[in-house]
């Protein structure tokens, strides 16, 4: 009995495979219901132009009932993009990852809602507390608290 | 004409967004699922899943009271079988439900204070038998009666600076073992045993006065801070020169292959590196810290490995060795001390000069063991008699050199250093109450390191004489079947 959360991933990626990504987003892999990578790209005149940064999404069984677990890719001279809701170890603090996560949501969706979040940025720099944070971080960013404070960004 | 109202049931093709399944209107699902629209928008779900949904999402700490459609913000409205919920069953409900978050947390706290505690009862026992240790060191090293004066057996009389101190003795002793950095710790310890021997300085009872504090035996900040690195650099220094003299090895090495090898000494080698054999030169500071001092030399590695050498391997645990060593120090300086205390106290010119070098007096009296602490008093050893004219007055529990006659000129008059010197030398007048068995416990240990020292030197040459001198018998072929062998012609004479 395949659980939901292989349900509805083959029913988002069939989804993908027929309609495409948005511009600028890419799927790079999606072997299997667990792992997926996608490139992203912020499109037009932006602090990000021509840079291309890699993500990455890990599902559990309870997707989407729980919310993936997603970060920039920084193996293999991967870099996370400079901003202030990145953490140089790939760590994202986005609302919709966290207590905002609802199952209206697609990885798509997802993927849409960082690229705008680059898109917007006014300035590049790290996040404040980022030496700190990538010192101590656990592996998966869900088990951070992150705290969502900054909407201006 | 009645509006029409469209419900769920009316749309064509439904898609629950949580699972994005759909279900056809003309094909309804086998068995029938329950369909839901429980907002403004035109999203639509399972029942179960979106119960699913606000199952999880209310389990969650970040503010989830408040369920809402995620699209149109429209709340839920949750149904109870059997009506809406009386008032007091909600707030029962959600009284149990805070309750049930308390107990999680009090069993996560128990989670993590049960291997606390343990590692602190752990930490606690190892802390008491550590000061322990120190404290049977300093009963060892110094005598009963500067443990009484100190310590005593009486847990509630120690100052402050003992629970610091003890347990650091056994790390010390111990820690010098092992490499020449760690031998300053102790200086930290007796400095801040410093002001309260001051205190006690002040505190004590014999009439003594400041001119005759004495010089000799020095106390025992002089003997940690001055003489014991001293005397150990020298002693180090002889030891490499004897060695290779003797062995013609310049320092025993450790083979790094060879792992249960305590030692190895390659002899005609080209250099050698590694760790000399056990090598101490006890001294004591003042009851703050004990330490052995010992300096393994690490010389800088060869490249090269000349396989042409002979090597002796020692097997040996090697830390066992240096832990044991360590610790042991105090009971062998104390049985040095006793030994040099019962020669010194024979008659005989030898013995004379040994008194004056171990600066005993009517007061002394052998260090007796930990256990039998009450058995003899010091005052049956009052019997000797004092010779007149020696340079050295044995009063009642004083040891003086007369600094006002031979103190002043050697270091000019007046020269307000003579204070300084003499609280540097002779130590504060707490130390010269009392009988200085620190010092010969000091001479003896120093004795038997070298004894010790002299005695590994000679087994090593002796291992390196039969080395030298091995030789494998020679058998003639009698008794074997010669037929096969290939034999010149011997002529025959």
């Amino acid at each position: 009995m395949t659980s939901i959360s292989s349900r509805r991933l083959a029913k988002e990626l069939m989804e993908i495979k027929n309609e495409g990504c948005p511009v600028g987003i890419n799927l790079v892999q999606a072997d299997d219901f667990s792992t997926w990578l996608f490139t992203i790209e912020v499109m037009g005149e932006s602090l990000y132009q021509n840079e291309k940064f890699t993500l990455q999404f890990r599902f559990d069984q309870q997707y989407p009932i729980s919310s993936p677990a997603v970060q920039f890719v920084v193996t293999e001279g991967r870099q996370a993009p400079v901003h202030p809701h990145v953490y140089s170890n790939g760590h994202i603090c986005a609302s919709i990852l966290g207590n905002e996560w609802s199952p209206v949501l697609s990885v798509i969706a997802v993927c849409v809602t960082l690229q705008s979040m680059l898109a917007s940025c006014k300035e590049k720099h790290r996040p404040v507390d980022n030496d700190r944070y990538v010192k101590h971080a656990p592996e998966n960013p869900k088990k951070t608290r992150f705290h969502y404070d900054d909407d201006t960004v | 004409m009645s509006e029409y109202v469209p419900t769920i049931d009316d749309i064509r093709l439904k898609m629950c967004y949580i699972c994005r399944e759909e279900e056809s209107f003309d094909e309804p699902s086998d068995p029938p699922r329950a369909w839901t629209h429980p907002c403004k928008c035109t999203l639509i779900a399972h029942e179960a899943c979106l119960l699913s949904w606000i199952e999880t999402a209310q389990a969650k700490p970040s503010g989830r009271d408040a369920l809402k459609c995620p699209q149109c913000a429209t709340q839920y409205e949750i149904v109870h079988s059997g009506g809406q919920f009386g008032f007091l069953q909600r707030s029962a409900w959600r009284m149990l439900t805070d309750v049930n978050i308390i107990v999680g947390y009090l069993g996560k706290m128990f989670l993590i204070m049960v291997p606390s505690t343990i590692l602190s009862v752990v930490g606690a026992g190892t802390y008491w038998m550590l000061a322990k240790y120190g404290a049977y060191s300093i009963r060892e090293f110094f005598g009963k009666e500067v443990y009484d004066a100190f310590l005593t057996d009486d847990l509630s009389k120690w100052p402050w600076s003992a629970y610091i101190n003890l347990p650091l003795i056994p790390v010390f002793l111990v820690a010098s073992r092992f490499k020449t950095r760690f031998s300053f710790l102790p200086i930290v310890s007796a400095l801040l045993e410093w002001p309260n021997l001051y205190d006690r300085g002040l505190q004590s009872p014999a009439n003594i006065e400041w001119n005759t504090i004495t010089v000799f035996p020095p106390s025992p900040y002089t003997v940690g801070f001055i003489l014991l690195p001293l005397v150990r650099f020298l002693y180090n220094k002889a030891l490499k020169r004897v060695t290779k003299w003797v062995l013609g090895a310049r320092i025993p090495t450790v083979d790094v292959e060879d792992e249960n090898a305590l030692m190895v000494v390659r002899l005609r080698g080209a250099a050698e590196n590694g760790e000399p054999p056990d090598n101490d030169n006890a001294d004591a500071n003042e009851p703050g810290a004990d330490q052995a001092a010992n300096q393994p030399r690490l010389e800088e590695p060869v490249a090269e490995h000349n396989p042409a050498d002979q090597t002796i391997t020692i097997y040996a645990s090697p830390l066992g060795r240096k832990l044991a060593g360590a610790l042991l120090v105090p009971m062998i300086a104390r049985h040095m001390g006793n030994i040099l205390f019962h020669l010194a106290r024979k008659q005989g010119v030898l013995a004379r000069y040994l008194r004056y070098i171990l600066a005993i007096g009517p007061r002394s009296a052998p260090n007796r063991s930990w256990w039998d602490a009450n058995s003899l008093s010091p005052s049956s050893y009052a019997s000797r008699k004092v010779e007149p004219g020696s340079s050295l007055s044995f009063g009642v529990g004083h040891y003086r050199w007369n600094l006002d006659k031979s103190g002043s000129t050697i270091l000019g008059s007046d020269v307000p250093w003579k204070d300084v010197l003499r609280a540097l030398w002779g130590g504060s007048k707490a130390w010269a109450e009392f009988d200085p068995i620190w010092w010969r416990n000091t001479l003896g240990f120093g004795i038997f390191v070298v004894a010790k020292d002299a005695l590994n030197l000679l087994r090593l040459w002796l291992v390196k004489r039969e080395r030298e001198t091995r030789r494998i018998k020679n058998r003639d072929f009698a008794g074997v079947d010669i037929t096969g062998l290939d034999l010149i012609e011997r002529p025959m004479d």
